[in-house]
């Protein structure tokens, strides 16, 4: 254990990795402010660059980039009212008011500091986890492995379905499904090829990810074109010191919320978004004047930008330990691991061990230039906001061409990932969770390892001979239960209101 | 209402999609369709079960007949957003597949920036500025090989 410490803590001291974490930080800065594109669909067109990359500085990379999407979501959301990322939402309410108030600088420091000490609060729970979560993983054998993978997929599931839930578990079974296409290294069988040799050696996990995440944004941005009408305001950054003293000041504030996105991290299905409007209850909960929240009360800064930046550290131990994402970001961390070979949970744990500790160093390091980077160009970051689609989309879509195209040298890749993409924009349209079916497809080959060994050993009812196995997938029946219910009775409230 | 149609025959063409698959399982040893066939059963009840409920919906929603026109009116005036935007992705494929990345580069955002009306200055600029980048970046600093077109390929 200590071994991998050291050794992930010099992997990430080395000149060229903190280059890559620096690299992160700004693509990520830029990226939460630009508006059309998120972190996801970055990570995504970014996917095949890193494929020859060692896991540790790719993983780096995308840590550090959503570190900074995290942090500088807040800029737009102070200065212009609009929330860079989905996170930012929450720091809306208060940080618009104090802008309006000629306290932007402060609201922004605030924020950018409690960024920074909500993401290292959550490093050191994810450090704190690791040592705990070993020995759990390594007392699970394939059943609970199992279940656990599928539990993953359910949950994610869950937590994206924007229509049903049912639909969301059938775009999770299609991406279980897409995984096995190819050879099957059991018995040498090619499956669901259709005789397509290009399809021998499976899907691309890169093109698909291109597919199914880069092209619909790009399509929705190419059909929304123009820019993003809001009045230009002058800002006046003083008050910096001030602001960063706030975070001292309502210490409570932080360590509270911070705590409570450590935690929400740790569920997988729970969003970011539910995260940050807890996290602003509980800032309002704890403060001494509730009754300015709303109004421009730091603390309603303070409370959610803490809470988000730590709901990382939370979320990366379920994913690299338990193979259950959080959420999307989490999800992609889950594709890199994947696309580098890596499978989590047992393996991360005894093998690449240094890699989580590498991560923890890098979420650390990552927030504190996110938070320098910020505070000392926000001004100008905040103008990114007004770059024009005409110049946005063409970049975006020849950078979809060459990473496509870059990650094998083969023309089939990009077609593949360009009929992916229609597919993509469908399922987006007609709200089919795409980030079920790509960690369905990503943790597919593993499931099904899992329950053939299990089969192997313990016969078909391997789940009733393994009781750990069977109660993790019984989880699953009050959590979808109370949706289904839920679901059930506002329909009949509706259909009640409308007779 | 239109919405919802299409989304009945998404599904529909799904489930159908899913019946080949389990078709071509079929003929696969025990071991190599053990598990696909548990997935393609599961999602083909899931999904009937899906159908049925979007069915009966959506005749409960036609018969009462809500204001779904106006969802209609506002997805024609979307029309010519998407046609823009599936010209514009398959026409940068073709585009690409004829002339390969290097002139890509420079034709896309040019011809983009002056279908959306940008002045000439504008375009060619953002056009020898990303041909410039992209070359440098990728060619001489990540030493990537990129595709030289089917075009240029004949020569």
């Amino acid at each position: 254990m200590l071994d991998a410490l050291i050794s992930g803590t010099q992997s990430v001291f080395i000149p060229s990795t903190l280059g890559i974490i620096l690299l992160g930080v700004v693509i990520g800065m830029i990226v939460g402010i630009l508006p059309g594109i998120g972190g996801v669909t970055t990570i995504a067109i970014m996917l095949p660059f890193m494929v020859k990359w060692d896991p540790r500085v790719s993983l780096c990379l995308v840590i550090s980039m959503y570190a900074a999407t995290y942090s500088s979501g807040l800029i737009t959301s102070i200065l212009l009212g609009i929330p860079g990322e989905a996170n930012a939402t929450a720091t809306l309410l208060d940080g618009y008011p104090m802008c309006q108030q000629g306290k932007a600088a402060r609201a922004m420091a605030a924020g950018f500091m409690s960024s920074m000490l909500g993401g290292i609060f959550g490093a050191f729970v994810l450090a704190a986890l690791i040592p705990v979560a070993r020995p759990i993983v390594l007392s699970f054998s394939s059943p609970e492995l199992f279940s656990l993978s599928m539990l993953g997929v359910c949950f994610i599931a869950l937590l994206s379905s924007r229509g049903t839930v049912i639909k969301s578990i059938v775009m999770g079974l299609l991406g279980i499904l897409a995984a096995f296409v190819g050879v099957f290294s059991f018995t040498g069988t090619p499956r669901m090829t259709f005789g397509f040799m290009y399809l021998y050696d499976g899907v691309p996990l890169v093109a698909v990810a291109i597919g199914i995440f880069a092209i619909p944004e790009l399509f929705d941005m190419i059909v929304g074109g123009g820019i993003v009408k809001v009045e230009k305001v002058k800002v006046e950054l003083h008050g910096v010191w001030e602001g960063i003293k706030d975070c001292f000041r309502h210490w409570r504030t932080v360590l509270c919320c911070s705590a409570l996105g450590a935690g929400m991290g740790l569920i997988p299905g729970v969003g970011v978004i539910a995260t940050v409007y807890l996290a602003y209850g509980l800032a309002r909960l704890i403060s001494k004047q509730p009754q300015e929240f709303g109004l421009g009360c730091v603390e309603g800064v303070i409370g959610p930008e803490a809470a988000d930046n730590a709901k990382e550290g939370g979320g990366l131990i379920t994913t690299l330990v338990f193979g259950l994402p959080a959420g999307v970001s989490m999800a992609m961390v889950l594709v890199i691991l994947m696309m580098s070979g890596i499978s989590p949970g047992v393996e991360i744990i005894v093998k690449h061990l240094d890699i989580v500790w590498s991560l923890v160093v890098a979420l650390i390091v990552s927030n504190v230039m996110a938070t320098g980077i910020g505070l000392a160009t926000a001004k100008y970051l905040a103008k990114l906001v007004y770059v024009r689609m005409n110049f946005l989309a063409p970049i975006i879509l020849l950078l979809v061409l060459v990473g496509a195209y870059g990650l094998n040298s083969r023309i089939e890749d990009v077609i593949f990932a360009f009929i992916v993409g229609g597919v993509g924009c469908l399922m987006k349209k007609y709200e089919f969770s795409r980030v079920t079916f790509i960690v369905g497809f990503v943790l597919g080959d593993l499931i099904e390892r899992y329950f053939l060994l299990s089969v192997g050993t313990l016969g078909p009812a391997f789940l009733i001979k393994k009781p750990i196995a069977l109660a993790l997938l019984l989880v699953l029946i009050p959590v979808f239960g109370q949706r289904w219910l839920k679901g059930a009775y506002l329909s009949w409230r509706r259909r009640r209101n409308t007779l | 209402m239109k919405t919802k149609n299409i989304n009945l025959l998404l599904e529909g063409c799904l489930f159908l999609f899913l019946f080949v698959l389990l078709m071509s399982v079929l003929g696969y040893p025990v071991k190599a369709k053990l598990f696909p066939l548990i997935m393609i059963i599961s999602s083909m009840v899931l999904l009937g079960i899906l159908i049925f409920a979007d069915f009966t919906k959506m005749i409960h929603e036609r018969r009462v007949q809500e204001a779904d026109r106006s969802e209609d009116e506002s997805s024609g005036n979307d029309i010519r957003g998407l046609v823009d935007a599936t010209v514009w992705i398959s026409a940068s494929l073709f585009g690409f597949l004829l002339f390969g990345h290097i002139l890509i580069c420079f034709l896309l955002p040019l011809a983009y920036g002056k279908f959306h009306k940008e002045s000439w200055l504008t375009s060619i600029s953002l056009s020898i500025g990303c041909g410039v980048i992209f070359y440098l970046v990728f060619v001489t600093v990540l030493d990537m090989r990129l595709y030289e077109g089917f075009l240029f390929s004949l020569y």
